[in-house]
């Protein structure tokens, strides 16, 4: 069990005192396997991720790292294995309205137009009771979610006229507008530029400070570097590495460093750690 | 103009018309998002099966062709999920099964022929008595009813179906949701534009209103609008000029799209200079092409 690594500043009086029962795990994965076709993409992955913690699944492409993330949503069925989603089994989980999922890009569809201010409300699904208007505080939780993505001004244009960088937020403040506790974002940094990379850390940065627990499957770690104490790194469909994040060293350590080359050989200083970069 | 009004006929013609032109669009409009922007058509096929099984049972042919083409929405997205085939293909199966198995059961119907179906095929507006349009106002409230109730869930699903599943919505479930209220909305349109043009009316007003709004509410009122324009002008057209009244709407649609296109254009280009004038933020861009992925990003 990897609780004892991260030493999360959050939960830490409750793991002092282990006969106090903390709140049950954001998610627990008990020896999870997904298949497609037969072909194995997972294999006996267990993890937890306690309530609260920050936590990069990191892994090169096609080593089950976006099927994992999957999985614990429920979006793609488990072959074996068992995950649980704030102490209930999947199927049994009710309390959606505290799962905020983004996605790794927005999807065109047909193409039927839609703004931003339509796809950050549509985030309140799961919040929201059927043929009820949005209440003053649904409008307001929108409009904070447009705030911190700071695309406020852009709130009545269609998504399809944003660049893709901007969609991204879109997407993020969509997770944002449903207030959840437990957030699930697969590659949030890909394709934004460098300036809002900065703003979308420190949107995350904020949501952890406050207590927020979230899932975060990365290429590589980026601006989002100091946030992470935790990294699951999957290698061929099981975890390689559970533990603090591998640092880069050398040249790849620099700010800045865009990481496109694979790494000459295993960094010494971390002999389990598998590349996590991808070419 | 009044002078049309007068026969009861075209009375009842012009209010079924309308209601056809004010619900196909809204079901359009999620099918168009879901990429199934030919569901009416194939489910249209289907029913011509159900209108034979009328003839040939003795039922009435509007309540065979409901019952038969809701089966065949369910059927195609099972086969949609299970059977590996992407939506076009399923879509295709669904054309030709129900083509082959309405020619089928009408030449087996006693007194009937594949005449008889021409009737559903073209559409009949002329013949439309009040039962039908009690029988189409009847499904035209189900259909609104279903989109108010359904209608938020109905658009993340039709947006992503993995961010709907992620809310822990029903996602087949609602899937049947559209796939049967397209259903409805073929047999309720199919006595008026018939069943090669109903998909025509689902489809083609959202193709046009996506050519200038910029939300999804807008389009479908706009689609709404268009499509009711279209069904009493095109109605209109043939009472005066003598043309098939189907074709009359549906030609009057794609004439609207047309004009939309190139209004759209107008549009965003003065959107974009707009823009430019404030300063700052980057213009918008220019697409008329529904299915590109502007603004996505390989990686």
């Amino acid at each position: 069990m990897s609780v004892e690594l991260t030493g999360a500043a959050t939960h830490g009086a409750v793991r002092g005192a282990p006969h106090v029962p903390g709140p049950p795990p954001a998610f627990r994965v008990a020896d999870a396997a997904v298949s497609y076709d037969r072909t194995p993409v997972l294999r006996g992955v267990t993890f937890d991720v306690p309530a609260g913690e920050t936590v990069a699944i990191l892994g090169p492409n096609g080593s089950g790292k976006s099927t994992l993330m999957r999985a614990m949503l429920g979006i793609t069925p488990l072959t074996a294995g068992r995950v649980e989603l704030h102490g209930a089994p999947l199927r049994r989980f009710r309390s959606w309205e505290r799962v905020g999922y983004v996605p790794q890009r927005l999807s065109a569809g047909g193409g039927v137009p839609a703004t931003v201010r339509e796809i950050v409300a549509s985030g309140q699904v799961a919040r929201r009771r059927r043929l009820r208007r949005a209440t003053a505080a649904d409008r307001a939780a929108v409009t904070d979610a447009l705030d911190a993505v700071d695309l406020a001004d852009r709130a009545h244009d269609s998504v399809h006229e944003l660049s893709g960088g901007q969609q991204q937020r879109v997407l993020i403040a969509r997770a944002l507008a449903g207030r959840p506790d437990t957030f699930v974002m697969d590659e949030p940094m890909a394709g934004v530029d460098s300036a809002s990379q900065q703003a979308l850390a420190d949107t995350i940065a904020r949501l952890s400070a406050r207590g927020a627990t979230v899932v975060l499957v990365l290429h590589e770690l980026g601006p989002l570097e100091p946030l992470i104490r935790r990294s699951v790194v999957l290698a061929d469909g099981r975890i390689a590495h559970d533990g603090p994040a591998p640092q880069p060293s050398g040249a790849c350590a620099a700010p800045g460093h865009d990481h496109q080359h694979p790494h000459p050989g295993p960094d010494p200083r971390l002999p389990v750690a598998p590349h996590i970069d991808v070419p | 103009m009044i002078e049309m009004l007068q026969p009861d006929f075209m009375r009842r013609a012009l209010v079924a018309a309308a209601l056809v032109g004010l619900v196909a669009p809204v079901i359009g409009t999620f099918l168009v998002q879901r990429r199934l922007a030919l569901l009416g058509d194939g489910i249209g096929h289907v029913a011509l099966t159900g209108v034979a099984l009328g003839f040939l049972t003795n039922t009435a042919p509007v309540f065979t062709a409901l019952i038969v083409s809701a089966a065949g929405a369910v059927l195609i997205e099972l086969v949609r999920v299970r059977a590996r085939t992407s939506g076009d293909v399923a879509l295709a199966l669904l054309f030709y099964g129900g083509i082959a198995g309405g020619v089928l059961l009408i030449g087996l119907a006693p007194g009937a022929s594949t005449a008889t179906l021409t009737a559903y095929l073209f559409g009949s507006v002329s013949t439309v008595d009040v039962q039908d349009v009690y029988v189409v106002a009847g499904l035209a409230v189900l259909v609104l009813g279903v989109i108010g109730y359904f209608g938020r869930e109905l658009f993340v699903v039709c947006q992503d179906e993995d961010v709907a599943r992620a809310h822990g919505l029903p996602v087949r479930f609602l899937s049947l949701v559209i796939a049967v209220t397209a259903a409805l909305t073929v047999v309720l349109a199919m006595r008026v534009v018939g069943v090669l043009l109903v998909s025509a009316l689902m489809v083609v007003p959202v193709a046009a209103a996506q050519q200038l709004a910029r939300s999804f509410r807008v389009t479908i009122g706009l689609a709404m609008a268009i499509g009711v324009v279209a069904a009493l002008g095109g109605l209109s057209t043939a009472y005066y000029v003598d043309v098939a009244p189907g074709s009359a709407i549906v030609l009057l649609a794609l004439a609207v799209f047309g004009a939309a296109v190139a209004a759209g254009y107008a549009v965003r280009a003065l959107r974009a200079r707009r823009r430019g004038e404030r300063g700052g933020g980057r213009g918008a861009t220019v697409g008329t092409m529904p299915q590109s992925e502007r603004g996505s990003v390989s990686i």
